[in-house]
């Protein structure tokens, strides 16, 4: 997926360019400002910025089903239909 | 048909993806382990169609996404459990995730029309290519990106209201664990 990724990049590498943009440094310009709705562009930064959490989130809820591994309903199920062709 | 140990094998390794798409796809982890079944039935009724040599997991992808969309559309009409039990089953993720819960994801992934749903989990999640996706979804991979796009775009909105929803109401803390998760 190139062109997330690119979107990713760009906004890997220009935290301090946006912290430095920011409208109303306020005391929280210690955290990466990327959470604050103000002006069009920080809406455009926590965009992008919930664009990388919906995928990290996507993937982390997607391992954690994968992670459970092969119920057992599934194993036996393929090994009953395998005896049943093999009769 | 006899099926020879490795197509069974192949098989059985798809099964916890193909789990974790049929509970991506409905929300709900008793459907979805009935659609992998049902999967599993209809692919080795079917070996035959499948070509040797050729990505085992994609074709079972195939079949359940094809399954998933001919039961989606005979549930319309009955009334769908969207905010059910999905988020409310499967809760345990909280605690490796720490503040972020996979509920309001989970919600909002429902929400998508399917045909964008499918998209973003097969690119976003399953980790196929483009055109991968274009192929299981049975489109065009022009297509596959303006779904996938409209996807995250569309999640984002839902996302970005409850997310400033909670930051008025929540302190500095969660921003934290929020900045430090993503960092």
């Amino acid at each position: 997926m190139p062109h997330v990724d690119s979107c990713e990049n760009s906004q890997e590498s220009q935290p301090s360019q946006e912290a430095h943009q920011e409208a109303q440094p306020s005391q929280e310009t210690k955290h990466v400002n990327r959470e604050k709705p103000r002006g069009r562009r920080e809406k455009g930064q926590l965009s992008q910025d919930i664009q990388r959490r919906i995928g990290l989130q996507l993937r982390a809820m997607y391992t954690d089903v994968v992670n459970e591994g092969v119920p057992d309903r599934f194993a036996d199920l393929l090994r009953r239909l395998d005896k049943q062709d093999k009769q | 048909m006899t099926a020879p140990d490795d197509v069974r094998g192949a098989m059985l390794a798809a099964v916890p993806n193909l789990r974790a798409f049929a509970v991506s796809l409905c929300g709900d982890v008793d459907r979805a382990n009935d659609l992998v079944q049902e999967t599993l039935l209809r692919a080795w009724s079917h070996l035959e169609s499948f070509e040797p040599g050729t990505n085992m997991s994609a074709w079972l992808f195939t079949i359940l996404r094809n399954h998933f969309r001919t039961e989606y559309r005979k549930r319309r009409r009955e009334v769908e459990d969207v905010d059910g039990g999905y988020a409310e089953r499967l809760t345990s993720p909280e605690a490796q995730t720490g503040h972020i819960e996979f509920g309001e994801l989970r919600k909002a992934l429902l929400q998508l029309p399917p045909d964008q749903r499918e998209a973003l989990i097969l690119v976003g999640a399953s980790g196929f290519s483009y055109e991968e996706a274009a192929q299981i979804c049975d489109c065009a991979v022009g297509t596959i990106k303006s779904r996938v796009n409209r996807a995250r775009a569309k999640l984002a909105e839902i996302l970005t209201i409850e997310n400033v929803k909670e930051q008025e109401q929540e302190s500095d803390t969660d921003k934290d664990v929020v900045t430090s998760r993503v960092a």
